[in-house]
């Protein structure tokens, strides 16, 4: 990023429900947290972020 | 004592009351986006919200209470919203002390349910868009104190409602009840807490007012609305935590030590999703309420929520600038730009002043642009805004880039990393007339004569325009 000062670069996270597989927008504190559980905002499955189906950081 | 029903009944024409159903999911929230787009900011007052699982709730829910400048303006005694910085700008120096009521005089306890009797659920609570995590209570004061002084403070922070008594709770990392929660945290204690929702506007507007701390926000709130808010002690806390005797609701509990759970995400203010985040929660101990209290709901990210928060904004704004040029006349943060712009109107500045007071305005946290303009462009219409953007500013010249300055919250363009942002200030003056009383050397505005301007009125008078093109 530093080389490219101008460049568009994305800021938000992702994660994705191992139950339902909804994703959703998580902040990078939270992800960082391995003891407290992500809730899905669709099915309202716990789960530690850990066992996410999938995470997308940026 | 005014509360929010005398309110109602003096703008009983600004309320469209639908008489259908509407479903607490969405549809709310939705007719108040359509409203916004055509720009009709009347109060919503939904007197059958279909919860859920179907059912209609007994309780009615009032939104877009705040979508109007005018009716917002006037709620705080304010004739014209167009000159609310400068009537806000003095609000904390007009702070009347509140009263204490006995419980017996508090329309909010006619209901008290505690313990297990309590049942967020049973509020009509909205779940407002898309991706949201669930039903949040958005209109909330929430009220804690400092534990070294025993002052309290306010302020509005999201709620979702997770349970029969449990609420996640959103509480940005400088607010002042973030502070006071702390304070409880690091002797191990939980952090006492009471929730109040619905009452007269000028008392919600004035709760929000920016102070130092710890400062207690009741003086101002009563000084917005005029006379003394009447304060009950709340059931759980007692006097340790009052709240207004005549609200609709109070919820009290506890923000249990230590911890912190995933909150989010939530459409936000700036018209994007807030992400999942660790918050703390709320563990309800009781909920009191008038027997037939109204829900006031708040749309976020709309006129609604936009209007009272901005029109605070000017008159903090204003009391920073003007101390910086005594040549600002007023102040807008407009809706278009959210919280991140706020306009600058000048009169006659001498050189520099411009800069001086975009340099104050600029350090007020929320804002990530300020533009400064003179008296001849209206600064309540973007459109004239825009057009001295476009004819008054020389980019190489009227920019100053300000680097190294504190993160506007929840702004969807943030770097992912670091905590400080550039922001920019923009002078769209004009230059000044060699002496006062003659023409300034800028090319003058195209114009037609008063004379002329009447005459086209005239022939515009009584005519229906409204299927013209746009």
């Amino acid at each position: 990023m530093a080389d490219a000062p101008f460049e568009k670069t994305g800021n938000a996270n992702w994660a994705q429900c191992p139950a339902c597989d909804h994703w959703f927008h998580v902040a990078t504190s939270l992800l960082s947290m391995p003891d407290v559980d992500l809730i899905c905002p669709d099915c309202g499955k716990n789960f530690p972020p850990a066992e996410a189906a999938a995470v997308i950081r940026n | 004592m005014p509360d929010l029903r005398t309110y109602l009944h003096e703008i009983d024409n600004a309320i469209f009351r639908p008489e259908a159903p509407m479903s607490v999911v969405q549809e709310i929230t939705a007719l108040q986006h359509v409203m916004a787009a055509k720009n009709a900011n009347p109060a919503i007052f939904v007197r059958q919200p279909k919860l859920p699982d179907g059912s209609i709730s007994d309780m009615p829910v009032l939104t877009n209470l705040f979508a109007s400048r005018e009716l917002s303006a006037k709620a705080l005694g304010i004739d014209d919203h167009r000159q609310s910085a400068k009537a806000l700008a003095g609000l904390s120096s007009k702070a009347i002390d509140p009263v204490v009521v006995a419980e017996a005089d508090a329309p909010v306890r006619e209901i008290v349910q505690r313990g297990d009797e309590a049942d967020l659920l049973s509020l009509p609570a909205l779940r407002q868009h898309m991706g949201d995590a669930g039903h949040y209570v958005t209109c909330g004061h929430i009220v804690t104190y400092d534990p070294d002084t025993g002052i309290d403070n306010m302020g509005i922070q999201r709620l979702w409602v997770r349970g029969p008594r449990l609420m996640g709770c959103y509480m940005l990392e400088t607010s002042h009840n973030m502070v006071n929660l702390r304070k409880f945290w690091a002797k191990g204690e939980p952090c006492p807490v009471a929730i109040w929702v619905g009452h007269h506007p000028a008392v919600e507007m004035g709760a929000q007012t920016k102070l130092g701390y710890p400062a207690s926000h009741w003086g101002v709130a009563g000084g917005a609305l005029g006379e003394a808010l009447r304060l009950v002690p709340s059931v759980t806390h007692g006097d340790k935590i009052m709240v207004p005797a005549d609200a609709e609701i109070v919820i009290e509990g506890f923000l249990p030590a230590g911890r912190i759970e995933a909150e989010g995400p939530f459409a936000e203010f700036s018209g994007y999703q807030g992400p999942q985040i660790p918050n703390p929660v709320v563990e309800v101990t009781c909920i009191t309420r008038r027997a037939d209290a109204i829900y006031h709901d708040c749309g976020s990210g709309l006129p609604d929520h936009l209007v009272p928060d901005n029109m605070g904004m000017e008159g903090f704004i204003y009391a920073l600038a003007r101390q910086a040029s005594p040549s600002l006349i007023n102040v807008h943060v407009p809706v278009s730009g959210r919280r991140f712009h706020a306009y600058l109107q000048f009169k006659d500045p001498r050189p520099g002043e411009v800069r001086d007071a975009m340099m104050a305005a600029i350090s007020f946290r929320r804002l990530k642009a300020v533009f400064a303009f003179d008296e001849d462009i209206d600064i309540f219409d973007d459109r004239q805004a825009m057009w001295a953007l476009a004819t008054r500013v020389q980019w190489h010249r009227d920019v100053m880039r300000l680097d190294g300055l504190t993160l506007a919250p929840l702004d969807p363009s943030a770097p992912a990393t670091g905590n400080t942002i550039t922001k920019a200030a923009i002078d769209a003056t004009l230059p000044p007339a060699a002496r006062p009383g003659q023409p300034k050397p800028m090319a003058p505005r195209n114009r037609v004569s008063d004379e002329a301007r009447a005459a086209a009125e005239r022939v515009l008078d009584g005519i229906d325009m409204t299927d013209w093109p746009a």
